[in-house]
């Protein structure tokens, strides 16, 4: 009974406007370069939903990424994640902005395992409001999915905006769809590697990569590289009982740097039967 | 316990030499060069590459005296096995011989197969049989006789150039270089040149004694607090070379791990050929407290300067002094140089401070450009610099940061760490400000000069098993001011990946691919303003070397690039087979290889096998072959010879070259004759 009511005041908590619609978010995964298509943890809810089928327990989480010197940048953002019996479901919002333009998202996931592939899809409703221009809202669905090759080797892909509503119909202003491929190879019990690419329709071709190293289980070091945009990353993580701390920074050469920490804490109950 | 290691030792060593049926192949410069040397982009860069292998290989080879400085310079081992190495070398007294290493924990097979191609142990309990060129490797005393002559006439030489441009000596380049060492404490080195058109003349008032190019110098080690003590011409190596020195930079090529991390040698005499970049004076280190040394040095070295009335214009490195208009350029100012730098040195700490302080006779001033601005201007500059490294099981940190006086800020920062047993992984940092300035840097970077720079460079290798191996890097990086050929802040990136398969011991096969991003200016066609606009820059090289009997082994190799700016795109390739024979004191080597080029931005720079102590990166530029004989006789375990003739034919011009050295006609011949007397 606690979970469902969790779920809502969670959900409802924020109101739900305008929004950009990719969503890379999370310290972990910006430590590794944003290669978020093949982990599994709470902020799968924003990246590859398919991620959420493995977490076993319930999660929640939250995060603000500054932008160094321009606070309009900013975001914040919030999940949760709850393993039930049919599968996992997650939910999260999200704010990118200041008073005069921003964006907000509301966004509702559930992911599921079949053999050795899990397939999630997300549903969320994004607001944009521009101060003198107005408020549009529209709704929009993102699929991923990740197979498990071999224990060390992972495959994972997820279609952001899959069938690209429009904003504006006089612009001509669809929300872009993105297709991102990646894959995730665990080289010791200690270090994963990650490299994806990404094509958002009318841009160059991002390529990442991303390797993180866990010390004793408890400390965690990642390092990630973008290129188109060129980017690096770095971060660290903290993993101790329920608490996962993350804080992570980006580098882009010529414009500045993006700073991030995220809170998660697993809730208490194990998943159900 | 130690006749037991000497008895396994021989028996391992006795039951490897009979079973051997390839005898190991002696390094080369070509094969160094292969192996750690990356692909030069200009060519500077490639002449500079050159020089740095020859110093290599004049390095001291033998295992037992080899301090950890001079076993980093080769770039192969990590910091945690040459800690390992020199531990056990401490332990257990010196080597009784290389297969001795396997001893070590970190050491296996190959990577002691790689070591011994650089390294050997003198008076080894058990000697593995020795082909004639590692004799002359390991023989510390010699003496060298080269030759250089280029057939064809350069218009330097012709009648019909202006007389004060014609050049004054012989069309040869002939040298002489002697090195001696006595009881492993005492070298002297001598070098004496003369580059084609450069006459020799007795004129000390103009301080030439003879041959244009005089070089040498004397050293003493290890004389109780006296660690070292050069007179003549040195080179001092401190930190990570943001001040001066920085070990041999072969460029961004194989070692793409340990080679990020500069050796901090200290001292070091010059036996390069380059008549730039070496301090003329005396130079000690002492041992002033159990852990700590001091290095003080002096220079008073003349440069070549383009002179007005009162002040230098620019430094030109060249070293050609052949026609009455470079004649004047010749040692025209003086360049002075002290310094001080303290090195405190226990376990894994390594940490050092350094000052020192250039004084130039003239002051040197520039035409003023766009991209110059932050050059350096005036008689006399200061440079102070801090550096640390520490070393942790598998973690190696390292740092450094300097200012010049006047100027600006510089700091490189980096890690090497070995992730796995099979993951190798670097990360280096560094800023280097507009307008830091050092004659003598030589710190890891994009440009050959640290300045102007930031970025962030990860590189990592990867062993799959004892066969196949993969490394690469990645770099990111920035340039806030402008550069020549580069009028706005500019954003860049290159990396690279490199995959070899050894299947066995003989065979080797691997593939490179490298991308780099940068931005030029494009010619504004009616307004001075410029644009610019980023370029793309990709190299592969795919290469197979095998040895099909003992005495044959062949090589292959298909190098070529592709250049695109702005929507453009042009092409580069070049084929190149080699054949080497060993019968016994007889070596030949042949190359016949094609290039076809569609312009300057695709050239290729393929390493080539060169007498001994020299090295030839020839560029391929335009249409065309060229072939390449090398034959080495040794008359006798104290005389060897050698003999290359090299032909280049173009087939999409008529003229060779530009300017003085032009030559007429599309065939070009060089020959080239060296003897070394070794005693």
């Amino acid at each position: 009974m606690k979970k469902p009511l969790l779920l809502l005041v969670v959900a409802w908590s924020y109101h739900a406007c305008a929004q950009s619609s990719i969503t890379d978010i999370g310290a972990r995964a910006q430590g590794l370069g944003y290669t978020a298509s093949c982990l599994s943890d709470a902020w799968s809810t924003l990246n590859n939903p398919a991620g959420l089928a493995k977490q076993r327990k319930p999660v929640a989480a939250c995060t603000y990424d500054a932008f160094a010197g321009f606070s309009p940048f900013n975001r914040l953002a919030a999940v949760v994640a709850v393993p039930t019996s049919a599968g996992t479901i997650g939910a999260g919002v999200y704010r990118f902005g200041d008073n005069l333009y921003n964006e907000h998202l509301l966004t509702a996931a559930f992911a599921n395992t079949l053999g050795i592939a899990s397939l999630g899809g997300r549903i969320h409703y994004i607001q944009y409001h521009a101060d003198g221009l107005g408020t549009r809202g529209l709704i929009s669905i993102s699929v991923g999915g990740i197979t498990q090759l071999t224990p060390a080797l992972l495959v994972g892909a997820y279609i952001n905006n899959l069938f690209q509503p429009t904003v504006d119909r006089e612009n001509n202003e669809q929300l872009p769809t993105r297709l991102t491929l990646g894959t995730g190879i665990t080289l010791s019990e200690n270090v994963l590697w990650t490299a994806e690419a990404t094509q958002d329709l009318g841009q160059a071709t991002t390529w990442k990569t991303g390797l993180e190293y866990t010390v004793q289980q408890t400390f965690i070091f990642r390092v990630g590289v973008n290129l188109s945009p060129d980017a690096y990353f770095a971060g660290m993580g903290f993993r101790r009982q329920r608490f996962l701390l993350d804080y992570a920074f980006q580098h882009l050469p010529g414009l500045g740097m993006r700073h991030q920490a995220t809170v998660g804490y697993y809730l208490s109950q194990p998943t159900t039967p | 316990m130690r006749p037991i290691i000497l008895i396994i030792i021989c028996i391992t060593a006795a039951t490897t030499t009979v079973a051997q049926e390839y005898p190991r192949p002696e390094i080369t410069t070509e094969q160094l060069a292969e192996e750690l040397a990356g692909v030069p982009s200009t060519d500077e860069a490639a002449e500079a590459i050159e020089e740095n292998i020859v110093q290599l290989l004049s390095l001291p080879t033998d295992l037992n005296t080899a301090t950890g400085d001079d076993l980093m310079a080769y770039g192969i081992l990590s910091p945690q096995q040459i800690q390992d190495l020199l531990t056990y070398r401490t332990q257990h007294g010196d080597f009784l011989s290389i297969y001795e290493l396997q001893a070590i924990p970190g050491f296996d097979l190959p990577t002691l197969y790689h070591l011994a191609h650089y390294l050997h142990v003198a008076h080894p309990a058990a000697m593995p049989a020795l082909t004639p060129r590692e004799a002359l490797r390991q023989q510390e005393s010699y003496v060298l006789m080269r030759y250089e002559h280029v057939l064809e006439t350069r218009n330097g030489f012709r009648d019909d150039t202006p007389p004060d441009q014609q050049f004054r000596g012989s069309a040869a380049r002939r040298s002489l270089r002697v090195r001696t060492i006595r009881k492993g404490n005492l070298r002297a080195g001598l070098l004496a040149e003369n580059d084609p058109g450069e006459s020799a003349h007795w004129h000390p008032g103009n301080r030439q004694y003879g041959p244009d190019h005089l070089s040498g110098y004397l050293q003493l080690q290890r004389r109780g607090r006296l660690q070292q003590l050069v007179l003549g011409d040195y080179q001092f190596h401190f930190g990570q070379g943001l001040v001066t020195g920085g070990g041999f930079n072969l460029g961004r090529g194989n070692e793409t791990v340990t080679a990020v991390q500069r050796n901090a040698g200290g001292l070091r005499p010059y036996t390069a050929a380059q008549e730039t970049g070496f301090l003329r004076g005396m130079a000690t280190t002492l041992a002033i407290y159990p852990h700590t040394t001091a290095t003080t040095f002096f220079s008073r070295a003349p440069r070549d300067g383009n002179l007005t009335d009162t002040a230098t214009t620019s430094l030109p490195t060249t070293g050609l002094h052949r026609n009455t208009r470079e004649l004047t350029t010749r040692y025209a100012l003086q360049q002075t140089t002290g310094g001080t730098s303290v090195r405190y040195q226990r376990g894994r700490l390594d940490a050092g401070a350094l000052y020192t302080y250039t004084h130039f006779s003239l002051p040197v001033t520039r035409v003023a450009t766009p991209y110059n601005q932050f050059y350096f201007t005036g008689s006399h500059y200061q440079n102070v610099s801090l550096h640390l490294r520490c070393t942790y099981t598998h973690l190696a940190v390292f740092a450094e940061v300097a200012r010049s006086f006047p100027g600006g800020l510089a700091h490189v920062a980096g890690m090497l760490v070995s992730l796995t047993p099979a993951l190798d992984v670097a990360i280096v940092h560094r800023r280097y400000a507009s307008d830091y300035y050092t004659l003598q840097g030589n710190a890891f970077g994009q440009s050959s000069q640290p300045r102007n720079e930031s970025g962030l460079y990860t590189g990592w290798k990867y062993r799959f098993n004892r066969r196949v191996s993969a490394c690469g890097y990645m770099d990111l990086f920035r340039f806030p001011s402008l550069r020549y050929r580069s009028y706005t802040p500019a954003n860049g990136h290159e990396w690279f990946i490199r995959i070899s398969y050894q299947p066995v011991k003989t065979t080797t096969l691997f593939a490179q691919l490298r991308e780099e991003v940068n931005t030029r200016n494009l010619s504004a066609l009616d307004t001075s303003l410029y644009r610019t606009s980023a370029g793309t820059k990709r190299n592969y090289i795919l290469a197979c070397d095998y040895a099909v009997t003992r005495m044959l082994r062949l090589k292959t190799r298909l190098q070529g690039s592709c250049y695109s700016l702005t929507g453009s795109t042009t092409h580069g390739i070049a084929v190149a087979q080699d054949v080497r024979l060993d019968c016994g004191p007889l070596t030949i080597t042949a190359r016949y290889a094609l290039f076809n080029t569609d312009d300057y931005d695709n050239r290729q720079y393929l390493y080539e096998n060169d007498v001994w102590l020299a090295s030839a990166v020839p560029m391929y530029d335009g249409q065309g072959v060229r072939n390449v004989l090398l034959i080495e006789y040794a008359f006798t375990r104290h005389l060897r010879s050698w003999l290359r003739y090299a032909h280049t034919r173009y087939l999409d011009r008529d003229e060779i070259g530009t300017g003085l050295d032009a030559i007429k006609g599309p065939a070009r011949n060089e020959i080239k004759i060296q003897v070394a007397i070794t005693f």
